[in-house]
């Protein structure tokens, strides 16, 4: 019952977050690296710009395919994240990482589509019975064909989609693209607790999926 | 420790065992392994080869086009206020004139006349020069392109 009523809290929470302001927050500064490309890039020199969007393109990529997992629309979002990114560089002051600045725009570009849609950012908690999208994977996936190693990964993968898109970007940026619980709060809005949450909370849904699949299947 | 606190660390336990490329040092979390073995992989497809140049491309075509429509703007505003200026001479300048000679001692009516006159020369040369220049670099950044 206390941990329902917790997660009806963290949803709403997660619900009522404050939009994602421009203005970093974190302690870590930028590094030398960062504050040369950007100088670079805000004096026009050739091939700066090019150079920043190839060495941050796979992030915003990981970060709005996370959030829309729609191809098309993610390549749309991501070019224009970068040329927010662009717009708005003169704005960047050097006190977070160019890296977590960048995976702000993307996140806060992808937010705003998920919101025109309609779609929900986060999972909301209604009834308190603990299972979720993820959970009903277990039932969607072909059990008869999917055995051994490579297909307990398609499974996964099917019940990472099926998250909401919240959680799975938060997921990425933690694992994939190995950003601090600090950097992912910055970037998202949110509190580090709850993000924290969002990780736990994720990850014992797909090892439990995972598992009640393997026993179904054994 | 109570629960949660065990299974966040299991979790854990297997996010570093796998970033160390190590197999798991804790055998209960067996099941977090293949999680986080999932979500450490990228998800398909990327962006394309040459997402970059394209966007670096357009940005360099978006600036192109903000700069001329700056450079018409500015030249716009400057014929404006030159219009304004002819329209104010030739309405109430021979009045202004006729003040002005008064005021400076031994000029007369027609030094005044010679010296717009030259400021008049000296402004449609500098407008006349500027027109081939601006047209001539549009070209030259063109063939570049």
């Amino acid at each position: 019952m206390r941990d329902a009523v917790a997660r009806r809290r963290l949803a709403l929470a997660t619900v009522g977050a404050p939009g994602v302001s421009l203005s970093p927050m974190i302690d870590s500064p930028a590094s030398a690296d960062d504050r040369a490309l950007v100088d670079a890039v805000l004096s026009g020199r050739a091939g700066a710009f090019e150079r920043l969007v190839r060495e941050y393109q796979g992030l915003c990529w990981h970060v709005v395919q996370r959030m829309v997992r729609h191809p098309e629309d993610t390549r749309e979002l991501c070019q224009e994240a970068f040329l927010r990114v662009h717009q708005c560089l003169h704005q960047y002051r050097a006190e977070s990482p160019l890296k977590s600045w960048i995976a702000q725009v993307a996140y806060s570009v992808a937010k705003r589509h998920l919101e025109r849609r309609r779609i929900p950012l986060a999972e909301v908690v209604g009834d308190g019975d603990g299972l979720s999208a993820a959970d009903g994977v277990a039932d969607a996936f072909d059990l008869e064909s999917a055995h051994g190693e490579g297909e307990d990964a398609a499974f996964l993968h099917t019940a990472i989609d099926a998250l909401p898109p919240l959680q799975r970007t938060v997921l990425t940026l933690y694992h994939l693209d190995e950003l601090p619980i600090g950097e992912i709060a910055h970037i998202t809005g949110l509190a580090e607790g709850t993000i924290k949450s969002h990780l736990f909370r994720s990850r014992r849904q797909l090892r439990d999926a995972l598992e009640r699949r393997i026993g179904v299947a054994a | 420790m109570n629960h949660d606190e065990h299974e966040w660390l299991m979790q854990e336990s297997a996010l570093r065992d796998a970033r160390a490329g190590r197999a798991p040092t804790d055998p209960s979390a067996a099941g977090y392994r293949a999680v986080v073995d999932a979500l450490r992989t990228a998800p398909a497809p990327a962006l394309p080869v040459d997402f970059a140049v394209r966007l670096a491309r357009t940005v360099a075509a978006q600036a192109e086009l903000d700069a001329r429509f700056e450079r018409r703007l500015v030249g716009g505003l400057v014929l404006a206020f030159a219009l304004a200026l002819v329209v104010a001479v030739v309405s109430g300048g021979g009045a202004s004139l006729r003040a002005l000679a008064a005021l400076v001692p031994g000029a007369s009516h027609a030094t005044f006349n010679w010296l717009f006159a030259a400021l008049a020369c000296v402004a449609v040369s500098w407008t006349m020069g500027r027109l081939p220049m601006s047209a001539g670099s549009t070209r030259r950044r063109s063939d570049l392109d």
